[in-house]
């Protein structure tokens, strides 16, 4: 069994000893920061804000909508990218397993590492924001769990695609996130249904059901989930398939 | 009537095997490159190559950027041939995982992951391949290049000559009846030079098919007993490394020696019968042109003891054998 996931392994290791994964914990320190200055600011919220700063504020506004697809940009492009960079990718490419089951460790590599750092700090963003009275919003923390693991995946999945279809896959990748996902998706409804980020926020607003807390256009939460899961699903084979043809310099 | 198709496929397989360069009648090639090409947009790095080999050490020889890399490059799978047709034991290799049970890869890779000891880079290549007992085949790959003792240190800390063993260890690992190796010898000291053509040579004896790049005619001369010679992407000469090495030898040779008192050592040289010329480079080394490669490598010593000279370093200009290599082209 061990072996089986010799790769997901060496992908841990291998972030574990990279500087991508101190990028990713600052980009995901962000909002801890922002929280702790509007709790400075307002030491006094009232619940209703507690939950407006953190759902909305906070999570869709910061949060998912930026932070979370450049942290799952950063370490994904890295997963297969760098290999193929430093051409350590023959390694793993000139033995006997399936061009899919390295794809599929590296992705699972990838979530194990960006998934935590994530977790955590949206953990963090909600003790500091509630602290004092958790109770208020403590249902607000399964949604953005849940959400934010499906908008790992997601991201993840078409990122590590990208990075081995061209060479500039982070430059892309950033270009994606704040004109596609941040800007286009927001002013035009038929971009919006091929936006990951729609789907991860549909999924949030849904798992909440809070009258406060809405998305233009949402979608069901059974649409949301099953449109991520086979985003990762085409861009997993895609990522192999793309893996049995490329040729290593 | 099955055994009479049977004889009818063998007949028509020594019939091929005895057109294919670098096959002798009746053999069954392990590799077979067939009229492979590789060009990358105007620029062709393998020009319509065709080849066979059979068990034992090949050398694949070439003067720098004559296409070696590539084509064992293509031979491995990891590039695909812009035409032409590449098997292993009558199979394709690209997209054909289950190949690389029998394939095992030395190549001009240098980076290794910095993070893995020695033992953990050998060790992730046992795992991949699903070895039944990965501890006992890590130890017994670490044992066959001489690394026990530094098995446990960084990679990242390694000298070029002990990375290029590791990396050996790790394509070794699994026993493969294939081995390909793209300049094993590059960065090696000389005592790991003498330990890996060693093994090299245990490997051909021992039935697997190994092929082996190098630039360095001499190099390959101590393991090889055949020779495939690639220059500018174009096969130039296969076959029995004696046989070629005389077509080699009958061309002159730069000789570049560095000793303690060039003057004393040229002039001595300049005596003999098999040196048309000497000159002193501008680092005060002897470039001696040579007719007669052999006698010239038995001379030196003796000249430099006779005369009082010490001999630090003699080396054969790759220039040259660029140039003999050429001529084998045009012949």
């Amino acid at each position: 069994m061990t072996a089986q996931l010799t790769v997901m392994r060496l992908t841990i290791r291998q972030f574990l000893r990279a500087k991508s994964v101190l990028v990713v914990a600052g980009i995901c320190a962000i909002p801890l920061l922002l929280a702790v200055i509007l709790r400075l600011a307002d030491s006094d919220m009232r619940d209703w804000e507690m939950r407006d700063t953190l759902a909305v504020v906070i999570f869709q506004g910061l949060f998912s909508s930026t932070l979370l697809p450049l942290a799952a940009l950063v370490l994904s492009t890295a997963a297969l990218g760098d290999e193929v960079e430093d051409k350590t990718l023959q390694y793993l490419t000139l033995k006997p397993i399936s061009r899919l089951r390295i794809v599929l460790e590296k992705f699972v590599g990838t979530l194990v590492i960006t998934v935590p750092i994530a977790w955590t700090a949206l953990i963090g963003v909600w003790l500091i924001i509630s602290w004092g009275n958790l109770e208020v919003t403590r249902d607000i923390v399964w949604p953005m769990l849940a959400a934010s693991l499906a908008g790992i995946a997601g991201f993840s999945g078409l990122f590590m695609l990208i990075s081995l279809v061209m060479q500039r896959a982070l430059v892309l990748g950033v270009f994606y996130v704040f004109v596609w996902e941040a800007t286009l998706s927001g002013f035009l409804p038929g971009i919006r249904t091929i936006s990951i980020r729609h789907y991860m926020q549909s999924i949030f607003v849904r798992m909440l059901d809070d009258d406060a807390v809405t998305l233009s256009n949402a979608s069901r939460l059974s649409t949301a989930t099953i449109t991520i899961v086979a985003i990762v699903v085409i861009s997993l084979a895609l990522s192999a398939w793309r893996l049995r043809r490329i040729n290593l310099e | 009537m099955i055994a009479s198709q049977e004889a009818v496929a063998a007949d028509v397989q020594a019939e091929r095997s005895s057109t294919i360069p670098g096959l002798r009648e009746g053999q069954t090639p392990t590799v077979l490159v067939d009229q492979v090409s590789k060009w990358y947009g105007d620029i062709v790095a393998v020009s319509n190559v065709t080849f066979g080999v059979a068990p034992g050490v090949t050398g694949l020889l070439g003067p720098n950027g004559a296409g070696k890399s590539t084509t064992l490059k293509m031979i491995c799978g990891l590039l695909a041939p812009s035409s032409g047709t590449i098997t292993i034991e009558g199979e394709p290799v690209r997209g054909r995982p289950d190949v690389y049970r029998r394939l095992g890869l030395v190549s001009e890779v240098e980076t290794i992951y910095p993070f893995m000891s020695g033992r953990e880079f050998v060790r992730l290549n046992a795992e991949l391949q699903r070895l039944p007992n990965v501890d006992e085949a890590v130890e017994r790959a670490i044992a066959m290049v001489e690394m026990q003792s530094a098995a446990d240190r960084r990679v990242g800390g390694y000298s070029k000559g002990m990375r290029q063993r590791i990396k050996v260890a790790g394509a070794l690992v699994h026993d493969p009846d294939i081995i390909l190796m793209d300049e094993p010898l590059n960065g090696t000291d000389p005592v790991q030079r003498v330990q890996l053509m060693g093994l090299i040579r245990q490997l051909g004896r021992s039935g697997k098919t190994v092929i082996v790049s190098s630039h360095v005619l001499e190099e390959v001369e101590r393991f090889a007993q055949n020779i495939i010679v690639i220059v500018n992407g174009r096969l130039a000469a296969v076959g029995d490394f004696r046989a070629i090495r005389e077509r080699i030898d009958a061309h002159d040779r730069e000789i570049r020696l560095r000793v303690d008192k060039p003057r004393r050592l040229a002039s001595a040289l300049i005596d003999t019968d098999i040196v048309r010329a000497v000159k002193i480079d501008e680092h005060d080394r002897v470039v001696a042109d040579t007719q007669d490669v052999r006698e010239f490598y038995r001379l030196v010593p003796v000249l430099a003891k006779e005369h009082g000279v010490r001999l630090y370093e003699v080396q054969a200009l790759d220039e040259s054998l660029a140039s003999v290599f050429s001529d084998l082209v045009e012949r």
